[in-house]
């Protein structure tokens, strides 16, 4: 029990720090590193005179160390406002390029001089998805393609048939179209997440 | 966020204790060296100098930045190591014109509020 609530406490510790890590993107990273290493020295610091399993005070400990935002504002973090068209780069990622190349290329000029997002989920944001598609793209081919082209072995598919040039096996040519989907939907997930722990913590 | 409804003292609060907390830290770090909790626990104890304990950080970063403070690691008796932040000579003449410049500009601002409440 004892132990369990520790961990929770370690939790509440862990959670404030990522919101104050997400609320400080756009500060620049040596002093952003310099700030979360002090605030949490301050909460280790504190964290002494009380158990390790105390929830109660470590909340009351972090209320006192104060909201995320404000610490950012400090700091003089960009605030949030300053990239107001973030909401439509992780949609124009996901959809642009089936609609339009031109979608894609918009939530490109959203997406890198946002100060929201780290350098970091930038890079995956613009490579990861359009690699995931690419691979969504040959696995349906292959699925689809493969057992219908060669009606006669429908029910051997998976012994695999070949089409344009794709040869493979059902099971690989699924979980292909499954990790290449995953590819694409995920990291705009991502920085939609990482959008809203922002909008809630400023 | 910060609210800008008039009665609220909030906004201009925030917009003073921006420059002054910086000469606070100065001030009290003019009797020794101090570690960041000790700082943040007299300003926030004192009229909340600052408006958070964690604001206390970016603003140290700051005066560091400007030369005006040194930190360092120094053992503790009571667990891990600490950082300590210690005021530079820079940090002292700084400290020194605020002091000279904050008299002035206090007397100024009573000075008006006083002939004010007179009419």
């Amino acid at each position: 029990m004892s132990r369990q609530s520790a961990g929770e406490a370690d939790k509440l510790v862990r959670r404030y720090l990522t919101q104050l890590d997400a609320a400080l993107q756009g500060v620049e990273a040596s002093r952003r590193q310099e700030i979360l290493a002090e605030v949490h020295e301050h909460i280790e610091e504190e964290r002494t005179e009380l158990d390790p399993d105390d929830t109660a005070g470590v909340r009351a400990l972090l209320s006192r160390v104060g909201e995320p935002a404000a610490i950012a504002a400090e700091a003089d973090a960009p605030p949030l406002g300053s990239g107001r068209w973030d909401a439509w780069a992780p949609w124009l990622i996901i959809f642009g390029p089936i609609a339009s190349g031109l979608g894609w290329i918009a939530g490109m000029l959203i997406l890198w001089p946002s100060p929201t997002w780290s350098q970091r989920d930038k890079v995956i944001a613009t490579v990861v998805p359009l690699a995931g598609l690419v691979a969504l793209f040959f696995g349906l081919v292959a699925a689809l393609g493969g057992p219908a082209a060669c009606a006669g072995h429908a029910l051997h598919a998976t012994a695999g048939c070949a089409t344009k040039g794709i040869t493979l096996p059902l099971g690989v040519a699924i979980l292909l179209a499954v990790a290449g989907l995953a590819a694409h939907l995920l990291p705009p997930i991502h920085l939609m997440r990482t959008r809203r722990q922002r909008s809630t913590s400023a | 966020m910060h609210c800008m409804e008039p009665g609220n003292d909030v906004n201009w609060l925030g917009q003073v204790r921006k420059g002054v907390a910086e000469q606070c830290v100065l001030a009290l770090l003019t009797s020794g060296e101090k570690y960041g909790v000790e700082l943040a626990r007299e300003l926030t104890a004192r009229g909340r100098i600052i408006g958070s304990e964690g604001t206390l950080y970016p603003l140290l970063a700051r005066l560091r930045r400007n030369g005006l403070v040194e930190t360092w690691w120094q053992e503790s008796n009571a667990g891990p190591p600490r950082r300590y932040y210690h005021l530079t000579g820079d940090g002292e003449l700084a400290l020194a014109s605020f002091k000279k410049q904050w008299r002035g500009f206090r007397d100024a601002v009573d000075e008006i509020l006083n002939e004010g409440s007179q009419e």
